[in-house]
Formats: structure tokens, sequence, C-alpha cells
């Protein structure tokens, strides 16, 4: 981009520039593209725009699905936000529709970032079959760029600094990635003006969401799952299940949690206190006395995630929904195989193969297997509109999680009723856990 | 390589980063050192989850679990695991495919008949086919081997990969060599070649060089790409006899500063500096070798002496018995000012033809606005220029160099 005029030219766009002594120009992050080019335009500067390689595009879809109240209203907040910002909407309320929308408004060479390969494979379906095109894939051992392109965030991290003045249009699925150290350059190197970030938890637990909104914009809608419910959304119920330890597990449970909390109160360590975890595990590395309370750590966790009396009670929910297809969520791969392992179910894990993995879900889609146990791979962005029974057999404390498992079993269908259970043992730190990732609209509305 | 949680070092208010190495000849050390070396010569056969179970007490009864961490990572990195078998998945998809079957029929409320029903159904006993279903898991694979070393180099190699986790990091890099053996120094230059680094080398004395690396977005953002490349080239300057080294690395969003030299005692784990090659060089070597063609290629090509103390490093040296000698210099994708500096060099020169250079630039850099302006505006890229997608090919090469006959 050539600004001419004297030195003062460029000091209406100055906090976006960095002289680069090498070449001897400024230089900015692509981002910037636009704000520079809207400032520079409004000032009516002269300048000279070498950088955009994106058209003016004539996108028209072939099968025109009207949009529904919540997806009307989503679009409209984002076209008078001036094209950027965030649209919030619970899992299977039809987030792609919105981006469908937003591309035959803004009319520019689209990308559209997806965390995953199967998201990358769905979009790139529903996108050829609605705007009845080729659609170009980055990722998934494709390169091929077309006016609208899908890209995993991985690939687009490769390929932006080649691509990334292609597009004039940006849109991120599942943004609440975005934020990651290495990810967010995709959005950084993009001179994308036009930018729609789609997510059903916009919040993350180390509160990168304000970056998210510097590189996307602010969130512009946001309607709750509990807003859907019962007309956009499948209707379901929430059951916690309270398990009680066999009275061997209670006791090994019981003293070892008397171990690693004795040793940390001698430690002077709060749990409580933002750094406390961190602090715990300095002090168990170093002692004897340290490894050990760590160790019994350990054994109380996987005794509360993996019981017996647990075991027990999911083969109990199997046999009640026999006749019903269902995910079971564990906290952690081990849990998830002996889970397995012990009813001869299916594992997907971040460990299965991506042909393996593609193989199950499709035997799962056609109801040819009965259940799926996952540890994290499907938290969310997997498309199972058949399924109905979510088991959460152990989790972590993270409200998101919590809410992408209930979004698993939310896409509407006649007649259908869902149900989450949630199995926790009693009297152990999952009680608090629990607790803690039910703090969201979704589960308090809840009885 | 460490990873970033397994780095351990310092930073000073002034901001110079101090890497914490290890004693090489301390005894404990030593000790935890050769205890996991153990476990993996002697674990042939056991799986990494197995291995996992071995070594964790080790790793963690050590005073610094990080570093025995660190030393365990490095050991791992050099373990060979067997391939899992294919057969499993088709297995798994038919006892899934039972459980189906079975989960919706009466009559298996009690889950032990349900098990030893479906086992049965598979020609297997419940507990067989529980041990079986997921043993292709990577985590359950057999250790084949280790590939060998000494208690006192992997602790050498923990300090290496504790400069290359931080070198991955790096916006530039400033060498300085002195250098008495010219095989040596020449073979240094070339390293920077083979990883694709961008850097100005000024030849600063007899044996003197002086390299300066340069990151592509070092001036707005780090690109871990590029740092990769840095750190994969460390181990190299380690080689030689004398040398300083500093390098700029973001620590916490903010700058900082690495200076090492060779009394710091960093050895290079590298067995062969002189006389290395990358594979992709020996694969264009031997393929072009192998050309019916007049043109031999030299197996060390000279450094060429561009005046005002810059040196070029040539990929390739090629010689034509009757035309003399042709260099060929390659630019990838980092390249761009270096390409635009060398080719007004070669521009000012091509009436004498002083430096025979034939130029490759990567068809990345080529699509680049400003490089393809500049190429096209140069009448030495026009006549003496080939272009390639990552490496070229022989018979490219062959025709740019028919272009100085």
């Amino acid at each position: 981009m050539r600004i001419t005029g004297t030195a003062e030219a460029v000091e209406p766009v100055s906090q976006y520039l960095l002289w680069d002594d090498r070449m001897e120009c400024y230089r900015a992050e692509g981002r910037y593209y636009g704000v520079i080019v809207l400032t520079l335009h409004r000032l009516k500067a002269p300048y000279q725009d070498d950088a955009r390689l994106f058209e003016t595009q004539q996108f028209q879809t072939t099968n025109d699905f009207p949009p529904r109240p919540h997806q009307e209203k989503a679009l409209q907040a984002w076209l008078k936000a001036g094209r950027r910002g965030v649209v919030v909407l619970p899992t299977g309320s039809g987030k792609t529709l919105v981006a469908r929308l937003a591309i035959t408004h803004t009319q520019r060479n689209t990308i559209i970032l997806v965390p995953t390969i199967d998201l990358l494979h769905q979009w790139y379906e529903q996108m050829c079959e609605a705007f009845g095109m080729d659609v170009g894939l980055l990722g998934g051992g494709e390169n091929r760029l077309e006016t609208i392109t899908i890209s995993t965030y991985d690939s687009a991290l490769i390929h932006m600094e080649r691509i990334g003045n292609q597009f004039g249009f940006m849109v991120c699925d599942e943004c609440h990635h975005l934020p990651a150290a290495n990810t967010r350059m995709a959005a950084v190197m993009s001179i994308a003006p036009f930018r729609l970030g789609l997510t059903a938890t916009p919040e993350r637990e180390d509160g990168a969401e304000e970056d998210l909104y510097a590189l996307l914009g602010p969130v512009v809608h946001r309607s709750e799952i509990t807003e859907l419910e019962g007309t956009f959304l499948a209707p379901y119920r929430l059951e916690t299940v309270p398990v009680v330890l066999d009275p061997d597990e209670r006791e090994a449970y019981d003293t070892a949690y008397a171990q690693y909390r004795g040793f940390a109160q001698a430690s002077g360590i709060s749990f409580s206190h933002p750094n406390g975890w961190t602090r715990f595990i300095q002090v168990c590395a170093r002692s004897r006395e340290g490894r050990a309370a760590f160790a019994a750590y350990r054994m109380q966790k996987q005794l509360a995630r993996a019981s017996r009396a647990k075991l027990r009670m999911v083969w109990l929910l199997l046999r009640r929904h026999n006749s019903e297809q269902s995910i079971l969520f564990t906290d952690d791969n081990a849990t998830a195989y002996t889970i397995g392992e012990t009813f001869f179910l299916p594992v997907i894990t971040h460990k299965t193969k991506v042909s393996e993995r593609k193989k199950m879900l499709d035997a799962f889609r056609q109801g040819k297997i009965p259940s799926v146990v996952t540890s994290r791979v499907l938290n969310e962005g997997v498309d199972v509109p058949e399924v109905s029974v979510a088991i959460i057999v152990s989790g972590s404390g993270s409200v998101r999680e919590h809410v992408q498992r209930l979004g698993r079993i939310l896409r509407p269908r006649e007649g259908k009723q869902a149900v989450l259970y949630e199995l926790v043992s009693e009297d152990t730190a999952e009680t608090y856990t629990s607790e803690r990732r039910r703090q969201h609209l979704a589960y308090m509305s809840k009885p | 390589m460490l990873t970033k949680d397994l780095l351990k070092y310092s930073v000073t208010r002034q901001r110079r980063i101090f890497p914490r190495f290890l004693d090489t000849h301390n005894k404990q050390l030593l000790a935890v050192a050769q205890e996991l070396i153990d476990i993996y010569t002697t674990g042939n056969g056991l799986s990494m989850e197995e291995l996992g179970e071995m070594t964790h007490p080790v790793v963690t009864a050590y005073r610094s679990p990080v570093v025995a961490k660190g030393l365990n990572k490095l050991l791992l990195n050099r373990c060979r695991f067997k391939e899992s078998e294919e057969a499993l998945p088709d297995l798994r998809m038919r006892v899934f495919s039972i459980t189906n079957t079975l989960l919706k029929e009466p009559g298996f409320d009690q889950l032990s008949v349900f098990r030893d029903e479906l086992a049965k159904r598979c020609d297997s006993d419940a507990e067989t086919l529980s041990q079986q279903l997921y043993s292709d898991l990577p985590i359950r694979q057999p250790l084949i081997s280790l590939k060998p070393i000494e208690a006192e180099m992997l602790l050498h190699r923990y300090n290496t990969a504790q400069v290359q986790g931080l070198l991955i990091r790096a916006a530039s890099m400033d060498l300085e060599i002195d250098e008495p053996d010219v095989g040596l120094r020449r073979e240094i230059l070339r390293f920077l070649r083979f990883f694709r680094l961008l850097a100005t080398i000024r030849k600063t004395g007899t044996s003197r060089v002086s390299i300066t690396i340069d990151g592509p977005m070092s001036l707005l953002q780090n690109s871990q790409k590029y740092g990769f490349q840095m750190a994969c080239f460390f181990p190299a300057v380690c080689a030689l006899s004398n040398w300083q080294l500093t390098a700029s690395i973001k620590i916490s969003q903010r700058p900082a500063r690495l200076e090492l030299d060779h009394t710091t005692g960093l050895k290079t784990h590298f067995t062969r500096i002189s006389g290395y090659r990358p594979d992709s060089f020996s694969h264009f070597a031997d393929n072009f070798e192998q050309l019916d063609s007049p043109w031999r290629i030299r197996k060390n090509p000279p450094l060429l002496d561009l005046g005002q103390q810059e040196i070029i490093v040539p990929d390739f040296t090629f010689k034509h018995p009757d035309q003399g000698v042709v260099h060929l210099e390659m630019f990838h994708r980092w390249h761009a000012a270096a390409l635009n500096r060398r080719l007004k060099t070669v521009s000012q020169n091509r009436k004498k033809k002083q430096i025979p250079l034939l130029i490759g630039v990567d068809r990345f850099l080529s699509k680049d606005k400003a490089t393809k302006s500049v190429l096209d505006g140069s009448p030495w890229f026009q006549e003496h220029g080939v272009l390639f997608n990552d490496f070229p090919t022989v018979k490219s090469i062959l025709k740019g160099l028919k272009s100085f006959l």
C-alpha cells in the first residue's frame, strides 16, 4: 500500500504502523488493513492499494431456508455492528445458516476457519450444497483455494502469510479457539476487514476472550439454550446421579484425600488461592513426603473418576436406554478406555486414527453402533443428530466443556426428549467440581 | 528438542537470559540419566505406557522433576516403537456391531453374562477380548530399540536442547566465528543454507566471520517455523572451536538477550559436521551425476567473496570442462531481501560476468508481488534464473546452466 505525501500523511494511521529499517518502509499487521483503508478513505487521503487481492462477488444460495427469528436477529446485529463481531448461539441452533446469510450479504471472497477436520468436511458439504459451486479446502491433505474456502485453524496459520490478502471476509467457527498463542496469528495475518465469530461459549478460563473480541469484534448477539429449548432445540432434562463408592474404595479414597490435603495444609497451601495448585505441585516435587502426597492426590482422583460403582451405574444406564444411542464423556483417556474395554464400546480420543474415527462416527450415525465413549474430542463440532442421551462419567470444572457436552444432544427431532446424566461420586471432590461446571443458565434453570 | 514447559532458565532485570545448564559431571544427575537409559535399554518389548510407569518414580524422585522429565523426553525421542497392527480396527467394528445387537436384547442385565456372550460370539473369552480390543494403541506398542547414548552425552544433549528450546522463539541471532579450520568454517556457512536461514555474512579477519541471522517477521511477530530452523542449526555452531552467539528472544511478550560462547562447554551431538548433507541435497547431487551431461557437481562449493566483506555460500557449484564453473544459489520463501540484494550485485557485474551465478527462486517467493516485479525487472534473472517448488529438479538446473554457455 502506498500513501503519498509528506510524513504527516501517515499520521492518522500511525498507531497501526511500525517503521522497518531494513526495508525502509512502514509495516502493519494484516488485521489493521480494514481500519487503515477506512481511515484514509474518510480523510480523502491519496493512497494506492496493492494489498487487496479479493473482489466483490455475486454469491447466490441455491436453497433458501428462511432464517429463524434468532438467526435473523443475529444477522441484523452483525450487519449493524459494521460486519464485525461475535455471534453466540447454542450448538444445534443453526450457526451455519447465519454464516451463509452473512456471506450473501457481504459478497466478498470468504475464508471459513474451523478447528477440526470433521468440521472442515461438514462445512465443505454444506457450503457446496448451499451455493451450488465448488468450494476450496485447506487442510486434511487438501490445498485448493476458491472464492469461498474452508480451512482448519492449523492450515490457515501455515498459509495465511501467503493468502492473507485474498479474502475480504473471515468466518471463525468455534471461535473461542482463536485466542490461542499460535492460532490467533491466522486472524492477525489476514487483511479481511469483515469478520464473523461463531461460538456457543466465547468465555475462556484464561480470560483471553478479550483478545478474541480485539481480533473479530465484540459480541453482537447472544441467544441462550433456555430461550430456544422446545422450539429450535430439543427439550431436555438433567439428572445428577450420586454414586456411592464401595467400602474398600471409600476407605482408600479417604486415606489418600486426607494425606494430600494434610500435606497441603501443613505446607501452608490454600487451593482457593489462584496460585494454590501451582504451589502444591512445586512443593510436592521438593521432598519424598511431597511426592507421596502427589501420588495420593492422583489416586483419590482416579477413584472418584472411575470407581467400580460408577462402572455399574454406567451399565445400568446403558441398559435403561438400550433402544437409544448415547455419548459417554470422561475427563481422561484412561477412564474412556476402561469403559470401552469393560462394555466393548468404541472409544474416540485424540489417539484414534482419523480413518477409524470417521468409520466409527459413520457407523454411529447409521445406528450400527450403540454408543461412543470419548474424553474430549467430541465435546464440540461433531454433528450427531440422533443422540438423545449423554452420560458425563467424569469431567472438569469447566462451564464451557459442560455446556458443549449438553449441546451434543440438543439437535431437535420430532418427539425427541434429551437427557443428560451426570455421575458424581458422593462425598468426594467431584461434588464441588460438578457445582462449578453447572454455573450456566442452561443448568441453573433446571431443577 | 525440549518443549517450553521443560525449559529451565532465569531472566535478569536487565533482560538477560541464563539457561540453567546441567553440570555434566554431577554424580546425582549422571545416576538419574543412567537409570533412565537403563530402563529404555532393557525395555525392549515394553509398551510406552509400561515404560511411563517405570520411569515415573525416577522422574518424580529427582529433586528437580522438570530436569528429569527433560532427560526422559530426550530419551523417548531416541526410541523406536513397533507400528501397530492393521487387523484390529476390523475386529473392533465386528465387536461393536455385536454389542449393538446384544444391548438391545433382553436377558443381559448382568454385565458378566453380556461380556461372556459377546466374547463367545467372537470365539474368545471376555478377559482376553477386553485386553485385545485396544491393544494396538500407539501408547501400548512395544519398544523396538533405543538409539544408544551415554549418560554424560545425554546431559550434554540436554544442555544443547535448552538453548534450542529458547532459539525457537528468537527474533534474530548474531554469531561471531573465529575458526582456523577452513573446512569447518565453510561447512558451518553451508549449514546456514541447509537450514534455509536468511543470513548476512561478513568476513572480519583471516579466520573470522560475522553472521547475522534475521527472522522474517522479527519486527512484528515471532515466527516459530523460522525459529525452529535456527534451533536446528545451533548444534553445528557448538562444533566450532571459537564462537560467540547473541540472540534476541521473546520471553513473556518482551525481548530478552541470550549470550553464549564456546567457553559455555556445550557439545554438539552432530556426529559429522564435515561432509554432512541433508537428504534433499544428496539426492539432487546423485541425480545430477546420473545425467548425460558434461557438467559435473563439485563436492565442496567454494565461498565467493562479493567484495565489501560480503560472502556468498553457493548451494552447489558445477564445473564444465570447457566453460569453467557456475554456482547455484537458492532463495526460499524467507529470502526476499537477500534476493533483492543479490540481483543488484550481479546486475552490477553483468557485463564482466565476474560471478557466474545461477539464481534459483522458490515459486512461493516468486508469487510475492514485490518479488515478482524485481524478478521481472532483472535481466540477469531473466537470463540466468530458475524457478522451483521447494527444491529444484536436476533438469531445470541443467537448463539454467546452459544459459552460461
